[in-house]
């Protein structure tokens, strides 16, 4: 007997302004109010605070000038964490296949009907779940890929359920504003919005090869993805366009050895988060603020592209030697990666393989360490400069503000 | 709204029903404060020990954090959420 062909069913699941909706969570009190996570700038700002304009990456002060009701709070990193780990636990109760991120997550869910039921009953069943256990809101999108649930996530925000039924998906998808197509980033938008082009609709009047030449193969991918067809959005994920960790310090700092071992700890998290996900990247940007205010940043290429830490931190250190020319503080300081692309072969130097061998021999140890026992479980380097100044967990040092990877 | 921290360790009378573990009132400087709810629980590790949070608010209407260490079975506060 011939089986019905399995439809595909993913699912994604986006925490609604995490952060604050976390502080909430914690202090009932608060669930009225407009509650903002952040120092220097917002972090996470929860929707009654976005009703008075504020929002994601505004200035503090400003954010005091439009809503001086505004509930300010630092927030713990490690609070957060445990629990987007507890709901992706739950994630697990329907699938074995979760990828997580920060503050969403895919779950597979092709061939879970016979066990769970509809899709759509799921995402309904786990965003109660996740009220029930936690209090807080969960959005979830759910259609035959992920960039489709991801879509229909986002026009059910916030704490909302999206369904898009097969065969739908071309219709809906075609209704966004063509900043929303995954591919199509700042820069590829600026383009598009110059030649009239609105919605991910607009953009099927495109004939493939004027996209092509405009865009190269990048092009036939969002011709198609345009039509709601998903083409190796996976792999597009798991390579981002750059790869950042900054923090800044709990007290300002001139001290060299605090900034240096600071540098060296964000290079080090950076450079392993490309090995992790099998990158390598070839640019370095360093970027400083200083506490009376101002910020300086540079980038610089490598010779070739490496997911090693030690030519990483080398130039962005080279590059804060040059931008750090002030007899002055500084507030924050933070590493960025990019021109980043899947990891491929080693540099062709013989004379440096040796070293290169030894140099990956040696951050494999690292890694395979700390997935067993934990980040803090080694400090290395410059990183000791840190010891007793910074809390640590299992995690690592305790930063004032982690960011995100982009 | 601000954090005052206390970091003390505290007794604790708790209810270990099932798997969970729910604290039901704590002695702080001579004084009880009855939990009226528990508002968020969730779990984190510093090596080998794991350790039980929880977000709870008393009766005066304070709100608090405290944990449970796995290790020694010993009840911490680690600070309360006070208007600023």
């Amino acid at each position: 007997m011939r089986e019905k062909p399995t439809r595909s069913w993913v699912m994604h699941v986006d925490f609604d302004s995490f952060f604050a909706s976390v502080e909430k969570a914690l202090n009932p009190k608060l669930m009225d109010r407009p509650v903002i996570v952040g120092a220097g700038v917002i972090a996470s700002c929860c929707y009654v605070a976005r009703a008075h304009g504020l929002h994601n990456g505004m200035p503090l002060s400003r954010a005091r000038r439009l809503c001086p009701d505004v509930v300010i709070l630092e927030g713990s990193q490690p609070t957060y964490r445990a629990v987007a780990l507890k709901i992706f636990d739950l994630l697990r109760e329907v699938s074995p296949n979760v990828e997580t991120f920060l503050d969403d997550a895919y779950v597979e869910l092709t061939g879970t009907e016979r066990l769970y039921g509809a899709p759509i009953q799921i995402g309904d069943w786990l965003r109660k779940r996740v009220r029930a256990e936690t209090g807080l809101p969960l959005t979830v999108g759910i259609g035959s890929s992920r960039m489709v649930a991801r879509l229909a996530g986002k026009g059910a925000k916030p704490d909302g359920l999206g369904y898009v039924p097969p065969g739908d998906e071309s219709d809906f998808v075609g209704r966004f504003p063509i900043r929303d197509l995954p591919g199509v980033g700042f820069r590829y938008g600026d383009i598009l919005e110059r030649l009239r082009i609105r919605t991910i609709a607009d953009l099927r009047n495109m004939p493939l090869e004027a996209l092509t030449d405009l865009f190269h193969s990048h092009g036939e991918i969002l011709y198609r993805r345009c039509r709601g067809e998903d083409t190796a959005v996976v792999e597009e994920r798991e390579v981002p366009k750059s790869i950042s960790r900054e923090s800044s310090f709990h007290v300002n700092t001139a001290d060299r050895k605090e900034i240096d071992g600071m540098l060296f700890y964000l290079s080090e998290r950076a450079a392993r988060t490309l090995r992790q996900l099998g990158l390598e990247a070839r640019t370095v940007r360093t970027r400083v603020r200083y506490g009376g205010g101002g910020s300086e940043a540079m980038a610089r290429s490598l010779t070739v592209p490496t997911d090693q830490h030690a030519p990483l931190f080398e130039k962005a250190l080279t590059i804060l030697d040059r931008i750090y020319g002030r007899r002055e503080a500084l507030h924050l300081v933070g590493v960025t990666l990019s021109g980043i692309r899947m990891a491929n072969g080693r540099q062709l130097d013989l004379l440096a393989q040796d070293e290169a061998d030894r140099e990956e021999h040696l951050n494999d140890a690292l890694d395979e360490v700390r997935d067993r026992f934990g980040y803090s479980a080694v400090v290395a380097g410059k990183s000791l400069d840190l010891l007793g100044k910074l809390e640590q967990n299992d995690y690592g040092f305790v930063l004032r503000t982690p960011s995100l990877t982009k | 709204m601000r954090v005052e921290p206390i970091q003390e360790r505290i007794k604790v009378r708790a209810d270990f029903e099932g798997a969970k573990v729910t604290p039901l009132l704590f002695l702080r400087n001579g004084q009880k404060h009855r939990v009226l709810k528990v508002n968020l629980r969730w779990e984190d590790r510093e090596g080998g020990r794991k350790l039980y949070y929880f977000s709870v608010s008393v009766e005066s209407g304070d709100v608090y954090q405290m944990h449970l260490d796995s290790a020694d079975l010993s009840w911490h506060l680690d600070f309360v959420m006070l208007e600023s």
